[in-house]
């Protein structure tokens, strides 16, 4: 099994990337979704099929950049991918993220492409 | 934020009257690569040119209003508002609804906030994260009584507004700045 999640406070967001990794043709079992960091711990807690999180970083309660420090104490980037997915472009921004153990970044508005590319080494 | 100064070029970047031709690049490309069940090109025709609206002002029947404030070296707020048909328009067009499907307003709420969102995070990097360090705050909607963006309680400075054309019905952009800011620029 091989599950995908996608954390977003915004449904249109989630329901936009649902429908983009349709598109991909990356094989993959199901997508579960979580609105912030908090509610994605808990997912990932219950289902250890997920093999990578797509992450926002713009969240409330907790947001992108926590979530992947957080991960990272529990999980190395071999066993769980963490790509974020968000408007925020700047090199900072990625830098931060990179550091703190995101394994891909993709910018909104984003591609079809840009989202395969950043998931393909996840769902070998 | 910001540990030196701006320049007297970066102040004047992070005008209103400059921000808002970074802003209509950004509400292009957004609407292009994120709207997807009508003709995206069409759809982001801006009907006549920018004006500096006085406040407070709305375009009439635009009673729906969505925000997304920065801050950093200059606060200001990225601002959509729209009447109900176009609200519509745009939100089934972001989830490519079928007519028939029913809209909750939830739902329309939800697709215009990430909408500013994207438009905002893109002129975020496009012509703020250059400048300095700046924040995005989450989407939030517009009090109806209150015509201004919130920008917490300070006073708007100044701002600017493209009105867009969709195919009935038509929706504005708009990029502000607060008097706070300006009065240091
Ligand atoms: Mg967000």
């Amino acid at each position: 099994m091989k599950k995908i999640l996608v954390v977003d406070d915004s449904s249109t967001m989630r329901k936009i990337i649902r429908r983009t990794l349709r598109q991909t043709g990356l094989a993959f079992d199901d997508v579960l979704e979580a609105e912030n960091g908090i509610e994605a711990l808990s997912v990932l807690a219950g289902d250890p099929a997920i093999r990578v999180v797509l992450s926002d970083i713009n969240m409330p309660e907790m947001n992108g950049i926590e979530l992947v420090t957080q991960l990272r104490t529990q999980h190395d980037a071999t066993a769980l991918g963490v790509v974020m997915v968000t408007t925020e472009g700047g090199e900072a921004m990625v830098k931060t993220a990179m550091e703190r153990g995101a394994n891909g970044y993709v910018t909104k508005p984003f591609t079809p492409d840009a989202i395969k590319d950043a998931l393909e080494v996840h769902l070998g | 934020m910001v540990d030196t100064p701006l320049s007297p070029e970066a102040t004047r970047q992070l005008a209103p009257e400059e921000l808002i031709d970074v802003l209509k690049d950004c509400v292009r490309e957004v609407f292009v690569s994120m709207l997807f069940s009508f003709d995206a090109g069409d759809a982001c025709e801006p009907e006549g040119d920018a004006i500096a609206p006085a406040l407070p002002s709305e375009p009439a029947g635009f009673d729906c209003g969505i925000e997304v404030e920065f801050s950093g070296a200059v606060s200001g707020a990225v601002v959509l508002r729209a009447g109900r048909q176009a609200a519509e328009e745009i939100t089934r067009s972001m989830l490519m609804m079928e007519p028939d499907e029913v809209l909750e307003d939830e739902d329309v709420v939800d697709a215009l906030g990430e909408c500013v969102n994207l438009v905002a995070g893109t002129l975020k990097t496009r012509a703020l994260d250059p400048l300095g360090t700046f924040q995005l705050a989450v989407p939030a909607s517009l009090n109806p009584a209150s015509v201004n963006p919130a920008l917490g309680d300070r006073e708007v400075a100044s701002g600017r507004r493209q009105v867009y054309r969709l195919s009935q019905c038509s929706f504005s952009m708009e990029i502000w700045t607060d008097a706070a800011s300006a009065e240091e620029a």
